[in-house]
């Protein structure tokens, strides 16, 4: 079966359920891809960065990368940001609908700054999380 | 005639407390029958020769991705148990090959890495003749 949208699914469910998370992004501002155009930051971003299928049994398993990044005009605030997902997701186990979820770990952290056309500073600071599932 | 990979595996071991199927989390198995023999070289030969003895069973070895609270398997595959293995290397299809195997289990095994799924392993010696056959 297809992981995707129950992964999703499972990752927005976990971060919008972080009160901490939430309170300082100032709502459920979680978007899988990216935000909706025009909105202000702060938000928290997740993505499949890449991964699959397992063959090694003939049961179904699913080993991936996902990228969950905070964006913020504050550097601070961006690393706030990446610390409350951290603490959310970092060896914890999401519940995937169809799937059991044995191993979630962040193997890289990321930061960065990007210098926006109309001359404001927008930071990120995220990480790589493994996760492995098994049918 | 194709090559074929090892997906399609059956395995099953029949003992005392009942059969159980193996092959749903395998990932490897192998199964190396030999024999005994009489070494015959003599005189003026110049290369070791043999003429077969009995037969005698190999090792047997099934490595595996080990379940969550998987207490069946640990249970069958007890050390001393006595029973018989029945082996479909291409699975149960009408007229694929069925190995039979009388064999006594050496006992589970683990393999616990941190970062990895848990394995689960276990020998088996067979102690009796193989049937090659068919599934019916």
């Amino acid at each position: 079966m297809s992981v995707f949208n129950v992964l999703n699914a499972a990752i927005y469910t976990t971060l919008s359920g972080g009160t901490a998370l939430t309170n300082l992004l100032g709502g459920t501002l979680v978007y899988y891809q990216q935000a909706p155009d025009g909105k202000a930051p702060p938000y928290l971003i997740y993505n499949f960065q890449g991964g699959g299928y397992e063959a090694i049994t003939p049961r179904d398993m699913w080993n991936g990368i996902y990228f969950v990044r905070g964006f913020s005009p504050n550097a601070a605030t961006a690393g706030s940001i990446d610390a409350q997902a951290h603490a959310l997701l970092h060896k914890k186990a999401l519940s995937v609908a169809g799937w059991t979820n044995f191993w979630l770990v962040r193997e890289q952290d990321m930061a960065l700054v990007e210098n926006l056309p109309n001359g404001k500073k927008l930071y990120m600071a995220g990480g790589m999380y493994r996760v492995r599932l098994s049918a | 005639m194709a090559a074929f990979s090892g997906s399609a595996l059956y395995l099953a071991w029949v003992w005392s407390g009942g059969t159980i199927t193996m092959h749903g989390d395998f990932r490897e198995f192998s199964y190396e029958p030999t024999l005994s023999l009489i070494e015959s070289t003599a005189g003026s030969d110049s290369f070791r020769e043999y003429i077969g003895g009995i037969g005698e069973g190999g090792d047997i070895k099934f490595n595996s991705v080990m379940q969550a609270a998987g207490t069946a398997l640990i249970t069958a595959c007890a050390r001393q148990n006595v029973g018989t293995l029945l082996v479909g290397v291409e699975g149960t299809a009408i007229n694929k090959p069925k190995i039979t195997i009388p064999a006594i289990c050496k006992g589970p095994a683990f393999n616990v890495p941190y970062d990895d799924v848990v394995e689960f392993n276990v020998g088996f010696q067979q102690n009796a003749a193989e049937t090659m056959g068919v599934w019916a």
